[in-house]
């Protein structure tokens, strides 16, 4: 089905001017925008999955371009790099929303061809009338400012994150073939390399295969860029808007770079060095950019002005965004993030952690300092690869599975200071050993722990603690020993405001059992609140305990927390009875 | 033998009288003179190895011993990683007949191995059902990428990987011929028709972007020829791949010495041109010195002998794996319009990593056992190894200690250097034997011949 044309870009082809005419007014979207737009509000990863595949084989015939109409038009396919600028970053943001869908967005990206878009340091808009290529100097006030560009490394400086498609870094193939597959996209479709994140026009020499075009090429080196003629406010109409994720797309657009960062051409080696990495290497061509305010105005296209219709339009309509400084474009929950389906379990393993998260440990300590401090598992490495002839070139170097912590708790209530070191065995994921060792008051201590805790939403906990102090000589004192069990809950309603909760079951092997439940709240990455209630259940009054602070959970960073883990009766707290615990972890 | 086996034994006998063949023929060593082993005189006298590479022998078959899978007959490419290629299956090939000629290893551990070798091979999907895939998970025999993850759609063949595994599965049935037709059997399962096509080899692979399957021209000069003369002696037409004279053969000087490579360029093609000490060196031992390949060893030995006298830096450079970053290397005299480039399978050049290669030195010392750069050769890796897990790879130029990788092609290189030099050339030794595999005519027809007929 072929889609209708915009009709004041037809009118433009019909006149028989260029495509790209001045437009003073934002223009409805293409169906190319339409389709990331959808791409970029899908909310979940079977829509996305959809959306993606119709991003597949969309050129015009001999080109290896996005076309704005999809390649419904032949005679006339085009495509204004701020369009591929903003596809890209959907790619990115649509990889990084669903993991699952990361390699087909991967995909997509790798088809295309950017030697024209982005030629000798330039963005140009492309358009193909009549078999003939035409590149126009692209305006450099585009909506996304390059961002998407920028993130796959095509500009420089590349952001200390840059995206490297993992399709074209690991070597999956045979070398013979990846030799080839790199070369189409390095060489062919100039795109940045994996491993420098240079182009090839800045690694090597020109040479002809970056040419061949099929059509005649005319590039207006006189004409003045045209402004981006089209909007882009996703406004997504998602039931429940991730708030993480939302704060990440507000973050891009702050850190919007003053200028395009467009890069000036090196002198041409045939080899990049290992140690001539692209960020130190490239110089910087500053660009006047208009600071164009983003629109938030919805965009509600005049009956005249239709667009072509993509298809589903019904089901996903566009409404007034808010009129003051919302986002945007808000983007609907992630996946397990939110408990939608088909990530369960896959997102975070028990002790792999969101960056900034606290993780709540479904058995909370005592006692100050008394944290059991967890191995965080890495993420998969996919980086192993074996190599034609021979065998293999990357091996997980084998761990210790070691994790320490050393803490230093300044009591509030009597002024005195005690130290003490943690250290945990973990010879498989969630399985602990567990001892910590005491210096206060001139005494020795220790104390210890051993079992299972799975500290992922809905996991399950099982612990044999002595949580001390021992001294010395008192042995493993299990007679003083208490077993728990922990349970996280898992709800979608905590998660959405950054709650986190647990309970937990006390058995002292000789005392009397209770029941607690723990409520954590992370307003900010790193930074937590978390209280906890017990019950004790054979007579005794209910109590609590609250704790507060700042945790950077990766290995070597610090936490700050103050806590009061006396049993505070109900009403009341008693903060001058508190201890500060400054502690830093290690893992091996 | 207990009694009752003797009359048992002579039982059998008195049945064969029967039938005509004489009770007079029994022998009381009857096995024992039977079970010898085949008579392969034919293959020329050997010659008797010295302790010295016994002792290398055994040092390169204890990688083998460690990565062997009994479960599929495969042994592991690298040491303890659970993947293999048929390039990597042809080096433990050859190391298993080895192991067995120098008498590691006995009769039935052989056989166990072979069969169980020859099990999998019968058995194992191929890709697009038409050839063997690129890798192979060495305990369940699947088929995996090249990360050794499960891939059941397979991620293409290498036509130069096949041709090292039939070139060992060539000599096996010529020096062990009750194996010559399970072997060719083997063989006659892939179709190869479609590998071979203008006289040239061709590889599959499957676009990661598109998913299509494409079918790629494959080899350069130098592994090209190595690969090609053993299509061509299967029967293919191959009479742009099996000769260094063809029309991309080009020549470069390095330290004065006519070094010949390929001017099909990996910058504008994609492949690489890689000219390396690996492919003269197997050429020579398995299809033999001729006198076109002649010269062109005798220049990669003399241009790495230059090299040492310029620069004291002993050289003998090869592809190899590293026991760091970035793992694997291509340590080169020439590639992509550089001498002496040392690089990546990303084009990303690692000139800090350069290596000796423990196998190119040991088969270059060898090949020229009287040319006093050979002593330096064997003298600089000579220890290169762990007596428990096998040869390394080699060791670093700039001093870094040993290249600790260990690899089943410089363990299984070492053990074939070996049996070269006990028996000579094997392809010419089993054609003198008229034990040369050869494929029934229309199993070789490429279609550019079906066309013109």
């Amino acid at each position: 089905m072929s889609a209708p044309l915009n009709k004041r870009l037809l009118l433009s082809l019909a006149s028989g001017g260029l495509l790209f005419t001045p437009v003073a007014a934002h223009e409805p979207p293409t169906p190319l925008l339409q389709t990331l737009e959808k791409l970029a509000c899908a909310a979940d990863a079977r829509t996305a999955q959809q959306k993606l595949d119709t991003l597949f084989n969309i050129s015009p015939p001999g080109q290896d371009w996005p076309d704005e109409w999809l390649g419904k038009q032949p005679d006339h396919a085009s495509l204004y790099a701020g369009t591929l600028d903003i596809a890209l970053q959907t790619l990115l943001t649509t990889a990084k929303r669903f993991p699952e869908l990361r390699e087909t967005s991967e995909r997509v990206a790798l088809q295309w061809n950017y030697c024209d878009v982005l030629d000798d340091q330039q963005f140009y808009d492309l358009s193909l009338q009549r078999s003939e290529l035409k590149k126009v100097l692209a305006d450099n006030d585009v909506p996304l400012k390059w961002q998407g560009f920028r993130q796959w490394g095509f500009l420089t400086p590349d952001p200390p994150d840059r995206f490297v498609p993992r399709l074209l870094d690991e070597i999956r193939l045979a070398p013979s073939a990846y030799h080839l597959f790199l070369h189409q996209v390095y060489r062919q479709h100039c795109f940045p390399h994996p491993e420098t994140g240079m182009l090839v026009s800045e690694a090597e020499a020109p040479r002809d295969t970056v040419e061949g075009h099929t059509f005649p090429l005319l590039v207006e080196e006189n004409a003045q860029p045209q402004p981006y003629p089209f909007e882009w406010n996703p406004v997504c109409t998602a039931p429940k808007p991730a708030v993480a994720t939302q704060t990440q797309t507000a973050q891009i657009v702050e850190q919007l770079p003053p200028q395009t960062g467009l890069k000036t051409q090196t002198a041409a080696t045939v080899v990049a060095t290992h140690s001539e990495k692209k960020a130190a290497k490239k110089t910087l061509l500053v660009q006047p950019v208009t600071n164009r305010q983003r629109v938030v105005t919805p965009v509600i296209p005049a009956p005249s002005q239709s667009p072509p219709v993509v298809e589903e339009v019904a089901a996903t309509p566009v409404v007034p965004a808010s009129p003051t400084n919302a986002p945007p474009f808000s983007i609907p929950p992630q996946e397990g993030e939110n408990g939608a389906k088909g990530n369960q379990g896959k997102a975070l393993t028990s002790a792999k952690r969101e960056e900034g998260q606290v993780v709540l440990p479904a058995i909370v300590p005592i006692a100050a300092g008394g944290d059991i401090p967890m191995y965080i598992e890495e993420e998969e490495s996919a980086t192993q690869q074996a190599h034609s002839t021979t065998g293999i070139i990357d091996r997980k170097k084998k761990k210790l599975r070691l994790a320490g912590s050393f803490a230093d708790t300044l009591s509030l209530k009597d002024g005195s200071n005690g130290l003490s070191a943690s250290a945990t065995w973990s010879p498989k994921p969630n399985w602990f050993i567990s001892g910590n060792t005491s210096f206060k008051d001139g005494k020795v201590g220790y104390s210890w722990s051993v079992g299972y805790a799975d500290n992922k939403p809905g996991g399950w906990s099982a612990q044999v603690n002595n949580w001390g102090p021992l001294k010395p000589g008192d042995g493993l004192a299990l007679d003083k020993a208490v077993v728990n069990i922990g349970k996280k809950i898992n709800s979608e309603t905590l998660a959405k405001h950054k709650l986190a909760a647990s309970s937990n079951l006390s058995i002292p092997v000789k005392g009397k059992p209770g029941l607690s439940g723990t409520l954590q709240w992370n307003p900010k990455p790193n930074w937590y609140a978390r209280t906890t209630a017990s019950l004790p259940l054979e007579g005794g009054k209910p109590n609590w305990n609250y704790a507060f602070g700042y945790s950077n959970p990766k290995p070597g960073k610090w936490r700050v927390e103050y806590s009061n883990y006396g049993k505070n009766n109900f009403p009341g707290d008693n903060l001058k009875d508190g201890a500060i615990t400054v502690s830093r972890g290690w893992q091996f | 033998l207990p009694a009752s086996s003797t009359l048992h034994a002579r039982g059998f006998a008195c049945l064969l009288y029967r039938k005509g063949w004489g009770c007079e023929q029994l022998r009381s060593d009857t096995f024992c003179a039977l079970s010898g082993g085949p008579d392969n005189s034919c293959l020329g006298e050997s010659k008797t190895l010295c302790s010295k590479d016994l002792e290398m022998a055994k040092i390169a078959w204890k990688y083998f011993e460690n990565n062997y899978n009994p479960e599929t007959g495969l042994y592991n490419a690298a040491d303890k990683y659970k993947s293999t290629t048929m390039w990597d299956t042809g080096s433990a090939l050859a190391a298993t007949i080895a192991a067995k000629d120098f008498d590691l290893i006995d009769d039935k551990t052989f056989d166990d191995h072979i069969q169980a070798m020859f099990k999998t091979l019968t058995k194992m999907e191929l890709f697009n059902k038409q050839v063997p895939n690129k890798a192979y998970n060495t305990e369940k025999g699947e088929m995996v990428d090249y990360r050794n993850q499960p891939s059941p759609d397979g991620i293409g063949s290498s036509a130069l990987d096949l041709a090292r595994m039939i070139s060992w599965l060539n000599t096996l049935g010529c020096m062990h011929p009750k194996y010559a037709y399970p072997a060719k059997k083997v063989i006659e399962r892939w179709d190869l028709k479609g590998l071979i096509k203008d006289g040239q080899m061709n590889g599959l692979y499957r676009d990661p972007v598109s998913k299509e399957v494409k079918l790629v021209q494959e080899g350069r000069l130098g592994y090209e020829q190595y690969a090609g003369k053993i299509f061509r002696e299967l029967g293919y037409d191959q009479h742009i791949s099996s000769t260094y004279n063809n029309e991309f053969r080009e020549k470069i000087d390095i330290y004065g010495v006519p070094i010949a490579y390929d001017r099909r360029d990996p910058r504008d093609l994609g492949a690489y041109n890689y000219v390396v000490t690996e492919s003269y060196v197997m050429d020579a031992i398995e299809n033999g010195i001729d006198d076109e390949n002649r010269p062109l060893l005798e220049n990669i030995y003399k241009v790495q002998k230059r090299r040492w006298e310029e620069t004291g830096i002993v050289t003998a450079v090869s592809e190899d794996n590293i026991d760091q970053k970035p793992y694997f290397l291509y340590n080169t005299i020439f590639t992509a319009g550089l001498p002496w480039n040392t690089t990546t399978d990303k084009g990303v050049r690692y000139d800090n990593l350069k290596t000796t290669s423990t196998k190119a030195a040991l088969a270059l010392a060898l090949l020229f056992p009287d040319d006093p750069y050979s002593k330096e050769l064997a003298y600089a890796v000579g220890t290169a190894y762990d007596p428990d897990r096998g040869w390394y790879s080699g060791i670093y130029e700039s001093g870094g200690g040993y290249n600790k990788a260990i690899t089943a092609n410089t363990n299984g290189i070492i053990m074939s250097m070996l049996l070269y030099k006990k028996h000579g050339e094997f392809y010419p030794s089993c054609k003198q034997c008229k034990r040369g595999m050869k494929l029934e005519t229309s199993k070789t027809k490429t279609c550019d011949v079906c066309a013109t007929e």
